[in-house]
């Protein structure tokens, strides 16, 4: 295979959700066939430059996108995609110069103290790994002080806040309030989950508020156009 | 999910006229519908009922004929007796993977020398957890009889992973703990003989009661959520096939939900007249 064949044939299967050679792929015909991790490492092998394995990554989920916006793919199969995306992520970070893989941005991204849901924000966290940025994820139950020590540390350029109930949301609130206390005026705060809204964020002085993780992609992109 | 397509069977009537008629095209029809539903392994059985050993031989081996011609999936050996079942395995001559099916709890010479022949080709062989007396209500007693009969299967060179645990059904309509009495049955094998397999034949929960197609396919369901690792059923009922994707599902056996969002893609879920 050439170099551009062999990139074509990555970007088909990261749409497809082939992991490797395994995995049966989003059709269910693809297993025995190589994946996302066995042409990540032959592309490595034949020389190809990472930044430009990188691309291809993008590409692909840009189109899985599409597809799960147009309601062809379900939430699975855009998961499946950012699992080979993670996965071969871990294959090439070594091969990058430091701090390569973060161009897209540092996010970090927590569900609130008192708030045991994940699942949302675990799906966010995966997608935006995918997708390029670099994510710390805190985890559930994260009380505003913890979510602050991180911020000190990690350096975001995004906080990501998550709550799925009433009784939670308000501790947004308060983490928000306690970002522009510190005078951390560049970092952008996104919040998701269902009893959420754009009115909510405006109210408690949060960037944006995020529907879904293609929501949260598409917003991500347009503040970094903006700025 | 290992499937076994059950409907090559001289107790079906137009099985037994096939058959009897050598027609050789009905056999033929049934095997591939199976086939394309996602069958494993299609059993034969050419048990009419005539009692008479050598045409079922006869009968068994001209099925094996057809089905190697026109399948290429694997194969259940299906009869009572071990001469039919050494007979069959002899003009199979191991030119497809198969099974043999069945024997039970009552360990005659006969399941025996059916065991031997398991042995003999090192293949998979079904065994039902149902004695002398019959199907016992409690679950205790069926595991006493898996493990009488993985005594004598081990004794005779049979391994515990070539055994296909059938923990059999007894109708809910006669007593209503019997589903949950399988479920439990199938948990059991699997704790005490994590090698072995479990296999179901799924109609008997149903006797006597209405809209049968749903309780099979709940209690199919259910079963695999269990372990069930196969089930002897009529893979081209929509039915069946719904109930094996809940199943796997629910189970935690289909990576990313694939084979579940297939099936809504192809509109297996979608209703229509039954």
């Amino acid at each position: 295979m050439s170099k551009a064949e062999l990139l074509k044939s990555l970007e088909h299967a990261i749409v497809m959700g082939h992991l490797d050679a395994e995995d049966e792929g989003f059709d269910g015909t693809m297993e025995g066939t190589p994946g996302t991790v066995e042409l990540v490492e032959e592309a490595l092998e034949e020389g190809v430059e990472p930044q430009k394995i990188l691309e291809v990554f993008g590409k692909a989920m840009e189109r899985v996108g599409d597809l799960f916006e147009s309601g062809e793919y379900f939430l699975p199969d855009m998961l499946a995609s950012a699992e080979c995306v993670g996965e071969a992520m871990d294959i090439i970070e070594p091969k990058l110069e430091a701090g390569r893989s973060s161009e897209k941005g540092k996010f970090l991204i927590a569900t609130v103290e008192g708030d045991l849901h994940d699942i949302g924000k675990n799906i966010v966290a995966t997608m935006l790994k995918g997708a390029g940025y670099q994510v710390q994820d805190l985890g559930i139950d994260v009380p505003a002080d913890d979510i602050l020590k991180s911020i000190e540390e990690f350096k975001p350029d995004f906080v990501g806040l998550s709550a799925l109930l009433t009784t939670t949301m308000i501790e947004m609130e308060k983490v928000v309030k306690q970002i522009r206390e510190k005078g951390y005026s560049d970092i952008k705060v996104l919040i998701g989950g269902a009893p959420t809204s754009e009115e909510f964020a405006e109210k408690i002085g949060a960037d944006e508020y995020c529907r879904d993780v293609m929501d949260a992609l598409n917003k991500l992109e347009e503040m970094k156009a903006a700025s | 999910m290992i499937i076994i397509g059950e409907r090559v069977n001289a107790t079906r009537k137009s099985i037994r006229t096939a058959i009897q008629q050598k027609d050789a095209g009905t056999i033929q029809e049934e095997i591939s519908m199976q086939d394309s539903a996602g069958a494993n392994y299609i059993d034969l059985n050419a048990g009419t009922g005539s009692g008479e050993i050598q045409q079922e031989k006869d009968d068994l081996c001209w099925l094996i004929d057809i089905a190697l011609e026109c399948t290429e999936k694997n194969i259940v050996l299906d009869a009572a007796g071990p001469e039919i079942l050494k007979t069959a395995a002899r003009h199979l001559d191991n030119r497809r993977p198969w099974m043999l099916n069945s024997i039970n709890g009552e360990l005659t010479s006969q399941s025996m020398e059916i065991i031997e022949l398991a042995s003999q080709y090192q293949v998979p062989l079904i065994a039902l957890a149902m004695d002398k007396d019959g199907i016992p209500p409690e679950t205790d007693r069926r595991i006493a009889i898996c493990e009488a009969i993985l005594n004598e299967t081990e004794k005779r060179g049979l391994g515990e992973e070539l055994v296909f645990f059938d923990p059999l059904v007894i109708p809910i309509a006669t007593d209503i703990k019997q589903g949950l009495v399988t479920f439990q049955a199938i948990q059991r094998i699997h704790e005490l003989f994590p090698k072995a397999k479990t296999t179901l034949g799924l109609t008997n929960i149903s006797h006597g009661l209405k809209k049968r197609y749903l309780i099979n396919g709940s209690f199919l369901t259910t079963a695999i959520c269990f372990g069930l690792d196969s089930a002897i059923c009529d893979p081209t009922q929509k039915s069946i096939q719904q109930s094996i994707i809940m199943g796997n599902l629910l189970a935690g056996k289909d990576r990313h939900c694939r084979k579940f969002s297939r099936a809504i893609r192809q509109g297996l879920f979608e209703d229509e007249e039954r």
